[in-house]
């Protein structure tokens, strides 16, 4: 009951903030988030979510397979980004799936995930006549999810071999040492 | 000893009054230490030193809102995510200006010893005797000799790691053994030994325990782990910072009291005896007045707000200020010149990485105008040196062949080389700061006016620095090289100092040789405001050496 009570909470302080969800609980790491700028519905979420599965298949990496970099892309975008970039972000899915429509003649949501991937490598290109906002998403969502991705635990300890105190530091080494060291 | 009364007042618990405080406290000398910020206790108080960087919810940047309501403070390159708490927002402290100046502070006990860059440089013959001799300054009451000495005393205890590389414009000290440069330091160490001989690229000194000994154990402090994130206090005490050692070692003795969020508002003069006899304290807290009475006061607040204090100590003998019987208190205010860089790509070290992070540099000490002014330009300049290789990132591509890329095994990016000059500044009495009388802060007392700017003698320095460094680069060969002027205001390089120069004549100085004010000799500044000179290395270990020569001079004094 308690716990109902304060989903609905949630739910109402969200809507009095800007963002309007359904009761789907894939989005409640954004709820949390209680944007306050960026205003999105669930059906802006999915394309942004999809974005960047499709750019960064996080999903593919066994380690990471629960992992979504929406939370972390919504949230830069909220505090980090400036103004501007932000009003062009929002602007750019809030039009994206009309915009994709006017282009492809079918919106963005609507395509199958092969037609979504070509549209994306057009867009990666930049062979696709569109917008500067929509190119503006692409680049945040590519940009943020790379970043999330390279910034993570698993990134830093498995690909960039991260210590917190490294004790040694050398500064000349091999690079075929470095990279043994790396491999044992 | 009662609870006010005291037989030295240290203001100030940050790099230099630490140092005054450990002194003292060695020898017996009933000390309190105040300090207007925070107690910081070693490893207690480091709330993000063992944070991961996928721990911050901003993966190091800060927000936006954070950034605009802070645009002074937000231009340091250590206030970051994790270290931010340690600095002092911009408005908490509000200062006018005529010209644009950047004050970045850190109010804390420990004071900017815990953000510091830990570069440690000697001043040479040369930096104490040029300013004279090449007409720029006056001349120093003290030389190179009367300093080495207290170098060698300080370096002792904080530990600097360094190379005896046996130059008389850089002079050796007390080293640790120093940590490894990379390829490309190497490479342009030996271009510069073939090309110039009065010119050298060696590893810049700097306060990190490679080795630790016996005084550094009994510090509590451990070897340096090379993690890089020095700024937000170290769990090894790797570097020195006062919270770290001196404070500690200080407490140690049952001779100091430490009283943070105490906001010292004035030195109390006492017009019978002509000497000073306390402070007047605010609580930063409950902004409730205090009195504490000694019989001599360290000013160790930093420059600027050791000259504030002084000039906010009125009385009817002094009435612009404490021992400003010549009106130079806040005059010949100085900093050093860090807009000028060069970056360039470097070829041809493609087999060669470096494993782990150093948390300092090279570095290319003075060469020009030693013993005579040889140049267009007075004063002199020293260069920090960074080289670097990062890893690539290839993020062309889209979908698993994305993360492919990203996954793979280490893929690096050309070396890079980045210099950065260091350069003096001229002693000039229009370079000042005094208070303003219309305006005051959230104690009552009145806001920093600064009036400091650039001259042309800077912009010239820069313009040497370019063309030799571009033709250093061109014989190393390096490519893509880039001149870069930061264009950011004085104070942004934090090595303001000067205010209350020490110098032979009461006429022309406000202290003298030893740290004292000419007319009020119970009263030292034994920090930064004291410099005649600004030289071009930092400062601090210049600091501290003075600030342990003045509390000394205070000991013998009382034999
Ligand atoms: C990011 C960064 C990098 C740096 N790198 C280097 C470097 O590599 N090498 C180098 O030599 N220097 C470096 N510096 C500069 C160095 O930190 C300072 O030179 C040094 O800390 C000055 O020592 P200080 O004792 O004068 O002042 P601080 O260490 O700042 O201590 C002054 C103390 O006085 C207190 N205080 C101020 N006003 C009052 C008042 N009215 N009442 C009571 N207390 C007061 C403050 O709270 C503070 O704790 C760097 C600084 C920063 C921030
Ligand atoms: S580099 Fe050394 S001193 Fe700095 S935090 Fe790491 S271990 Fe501590």
């Amino acid at each position: 009951m308690k716990r109902r009570k304060a989903i609905r909470n949630i739910v109402l302080f969200s809507l009095g903030t800007g963002i309007i969800y359904s009761c789907k609980d894939k989005y409640e790491a954004i709820k949390q988030l209680h944007l306050k700028h960026l205003i999105i519905d669930t059906k802006q979420l999915d394309i942004l979510d999809d974005l960047s599965r499709l750019i960064v298949p996080l999903q593919n990496i066994p380690e990471l397979a629960d992992h979504t970099a929406l939370p972390f892309i919504m949230n830069m975008v909220e505090h980090v980004f400036e103004e501007k970039d932000r009003q062009a972000f929002m602007k750019g899915y809030q039009s994206w799936d009309q915009e994709i429509l006017s282009i492809k003649g079918r919106a963005f949501s609507a395509m199958k995930i092969e037609e979504k991937q070509q549209l994306l490598s057009e867009v990666n290109e930049e062979s696709l006549k569109a917008s500067q906002e929509l190119y503006t998403v692409f680049n945040t969502v590519k940009e943020k999810s790379i970043q999330y991705l390279t910034t993570s635990e698993y990134y830093q300890r498995k690909v960039n071999y991260y210590q917190m105190a490294p004790g040694k530091f050398k500064g000349d080494v091999l690079l075929v040492d470095l990279k043994n060291k790396n491999d044992e | 000893m009662s609870e006010v009364n005291f037989e030295a007042i240290v203001i100030g618990a940050g790099m230099s009054g630490s140092w005054v405080a450990k002194e003292l406290c060695d020898n017996g000398v009933k000390t309190l230490l105040l300090d207007r910020g925070p107690e910081v206790k070693h490893l207690r108080d480091y709330p993000t030193a063992s944070k991961y960087p996928w721990e911050f919810e901003y993966r190091g940047a800060l927000s936006n809102d954070h950034v605009k309501n802070n645009p002074i403070v937000s231009e340091c390159y250590a206030y970051k995510d994790g270290a931010t708490h340690f600095f002092v927002e911009d408005d908490v402290q509000p200062y006018t200006q005529r010209q644009p100046f950047e004050w970045i502070k850190g109010y804390q006990v420990g004071g900017k010893s815990l953000l510091w860059a830990r570069q440690t440089q000697r001043w040479s013959k040369y930096d104490f005797n040029t300013p004279y001799t090449n007409q720029f300054g006056i001349s120093w009451p003290i030389d190179y000799d009367d300093l080495a000495p207290w170098y060698s005393h300080v370096e002792k205890f904080v530990g600097i790691s360094g190379e005896k590389d046996g130059l008389d414009v850089l002079p050796d000290g007390e080293f640790l053994p120093a940590k490894e440069i990379t390829a490309v330091d190497k490479h342009l160490r030996s271009i510069v030994k073939e090309n110039y001989k009065d010119r050298h690229v060696i590893y810049a000194r700097c306060a990190h325990l490679t080795e630790p000994r016996e005084i550094h154990r009994k510090q509590g402090r451990g070897q340096c782990q090379n993690r890089t994130v020095c700024e937000r206090g170290c769990p090894f005490g790797g570097y020195f910072s006062a919270n770290s050692s001196t404070i500690p070692w200080a407490q140690r003795t049952g001779n100091l009291t430490l009283r943070a969020d105490a906001v010292v508002h004035s030195v109390l003069y006492d017009e019978q005896t002509g000497k000073a006899n306390g402070v007047k304290v605010i609580d930063a807290n409950s902004k409730e007045e205090f009195d504490y009475y000694a019989d001599a006061v360290f000013l160790n607040a930093g420059a600027i707000n050791s000259v504030a204090i002084l000039l906010n100590s009125r009385s009817s003998r002094y009435p612009n200020g404490l021992g400003n019987d010549n009106g130079l208190l806040g005059k010949y205010f100085g900093f050093h010149n860090y807009r000028a860089r060069i970056s360039a790509d470097c070829p041809g070290f493609e087999d060669r990485v470096m494993d782990g992070r150093s948390p300092t540099n090279v570095y290319m000490p003075r060469y020009v105008n030693i013993n005579r002014q040889s140049e267009t330009f007075k004063g002199a300049y020293g260069v920090a040196i960074y080289t670097a290789r990062y890893r690539k990132q290839e993020t062309k591509r889209l979908g698993q062949d994305l993360l492919n890329d990203l996954l793979k095994d280490k893929n690096f990016m050309p070396w890079t080389i980045y210099s950065m000059m260091m350069g003096e500044t001229l002693p000039k009495e229009e370079n000042m700061i005094s208070l303003n009388e219309n305006k005051v802060d959230q104690f009552g007392i009145p806001l920093v006016h600064f009036n400091v700017g650039y001259d042309d003698n800077d912009e010239k320095m820069m313009e040497h620095f370019y063309q030799q460094w571009e033709e250093i680069y061109d014989k190393a060969g390096f490519t893509n090289i880039q001149r870069i002027d930061t264009g950011q205001p004085p104070g942004r390089d934090i090595h303001e100092m000067g205010g209350a120069r020490m110098g032979k004549d009461p006429n022309d100085s406000v202290l003298n040789k030893n740290n004292q004010l000419h007319t009020v000799e119970n009263v030292y500044v034994s920090d930064g405001a004291c410099m005649t000179s600004t030289s071009y290395q930092n400062p601090s270990l210049t600091y501290m050496a003075l600030a342990a020569r003045a509390a000394n001079h205070f000991l013998k004094s009382r034999k």
